[in-house]
């Protein structure tokens, strides 16, 4: 009898436990289950999704053309659009005034690496109970020359970062997630900190800022390039609340994204590449993506 | 053939489903209705590959979806002797289990690979998936039992 439970206890418990942190401790060191669901899982997932996506654009779209105002809602469209395009433009251009007025006193200056933008859809918000982490699906993948750590950003600001991605689509790790850390400035006073994300619809930390730093409720912080991910000078988030601590060397700092969260429906991938000139930033994909909507 | 158009239109609502809701898992009914048939092969292969969905979109590194279909499993196995599986009864018990289970499966993954959870997250989502799992097993229930003929046996 007590053989018998013994043998029980072995074969649903015991053994499964094993099996599973083999595999676990297996896959942790080779990498191997990752990649091989990262390829079908995500990518037969994103193939589901396609069709869907393409009914629901194509019925918003009868319905946009037919029964609402035709000539209104392309125009407004195309204001909309050539509005973030001068937005962005606007907060490069007053960060470009800034740092020159800066380097003008310095003796070297390396100018910035050139970046160029492609224009995607989110797909999906946090997918699946694996979700884990406050990520979105994008219709990109490597076959678009994706690969994790590109940055994503829309007209008003920084989103994320590209977190794995399989032949046509990837995720995003979002700047709400609770592991996702940027360095950024503040505007007005050039101070450092790391931006942290607390959890979606969640204020945002920024970290590390000295109790004698300056900064003030409602400076935008910008990346500050410093990791070698994002580009600096990208807006990022406005801050909310500075609180002085008494037990610790930092503020304790709240923000907001400067990107709404809710529902993003179409992103920039930002592409580094060192040779260009840069002079195409900004232009095209996203626009012609938009178009094609 | 019915079977597999069956499953293959079930998988692609559900997976279309937890666009609309976010981490709440639509395809754990049909590994239920799998066991409840006891149709222990098709839920084997089933949840292989519904496993391998999860795991894919997910954010996570390979592990979570494993341990969150095995405990489904586990937990029917072990309550099928106290309850009768198809009792509403026990939905709702195998559904407060799951929203706790999802809960634990993101801690315990976070613990093991060193990622921060965001906590309130995971908890609406676990309530989610207790209010939304006896809804969804009941209609996917009705949907398999109105399309799928039962076997002679």
């Amino acid at each position: 009898m007590y053989r018998r439970s013994s043998r029980k206890i072995f074969w649903f418990f015991i053994l499964p436990f094993v099996v599973y942190f083999s595999l676990y401790t297996w896959n942790w060191r080779t990498g191997i289950l990752d990649r091989f669901a990262t390829k079908i899982g995500l990518e037969y997932v994103g193939w589901i999704l396609v069709p869907g996506e393409w009914i629901q654009k194509k019925s918003t779209s009868i319905w946009d053309r037919y029964l609402y105002l035709v000539d209104v809602t392309s125009k407004n469209a195309a204001l909309n659009i050539q509005l973030h395009e001068m937005r962005i433009e606007m907060v490069r251009l007053k960060e470009e005034a800034a740092q020159a007025e800066r380097l003008r006193y310095l003796f070297s200056f390396a100018p910035p690496h050139g970046w160029t933008f492609q224009g995607t859809r989110v797909m999906a918000h946090r997918l699946g109970p694996n979700a884990g982490l406050d990520t979105i699906l994008l219709d990109k993948g490597l076959k678009d020359g994706l690969t994790s750590r590109i940055p994503v950003v829309t007209p008003e600001g920084v989103l994320g970062r590209v977190l794995r991605v399989s032949e046509h689509f990837s995720t995003v790790l979002l700047i709400t997630d609770p592991n996702s850390r940027i360095a950024v400035v503040c505007t007005q006073h050039r101070t450092p900190g790391i931006l942290v994300g607390s959890g979606s619809g969640e204020p945002l930390r920024i970290l590390y800022v000295p109790l004698n730093a300056a900064m003030n409720e409602g400076d935008i912080l910008l990346t500050s390039g410093l990791a070698g991910i994002f580009p600096k000078g990208l807006p990022v988030a406005r801050i909310t609340k500075i609180v002085r601590s008494n037990a610790s060397l930092f503020k304790e700092i709240w923000a907001e994204p400067l990107v709404s969260m809710k529902k993003p429906e179409e992103v920039l991938l930002l592409f580094h590449h060192p040779a260009s000139t840069g002079e195409d930033e900004g232009n095209g994909p996203i626009v012609s993506l938009l178009k094609e909507g | 053939m019915v079977q597999f158009l069956w499953w293959f239109g079930f998988t692609l609502s559900a997976i279309w489903l937890q666009k609309f809701f976010p981490g709440v898992d639509f395809l754990v009914p049909g590994l239920l209705i799998c066991l409840q048939e006891k149709k222990y092969g098709l839920a084997g292969w089933m949840g292989f590959v519904w496993m391998l969905l999860q795991e894919g979109a997910g954010g996570l590194s390979f592990g979570p979806g494993l341990l969150w279909y095995g405990g489904l499993v586990g937990f029917y196995l072990i309550f099928q002797i106290f309850f009768e599986p198809e009792n509403i009864f026990f939905v709702i018990i195998l559904s407060a289990f799951l929203g706790m289970w999802h809960f634990t499966v993101a801690n315990i993954m976070a613990l093991l690979q060193d990622v921060i959870p965001a906590q309130w997250t995971l908890l609406r989502e676990s309530a989610a998936m207790f209010i939304l799992f006896p809804v969804a097993w009941r209609l996917t229930h009705g949907l398999y039992r109105r399309w799928v003929p039962r076997d002679p046996t």
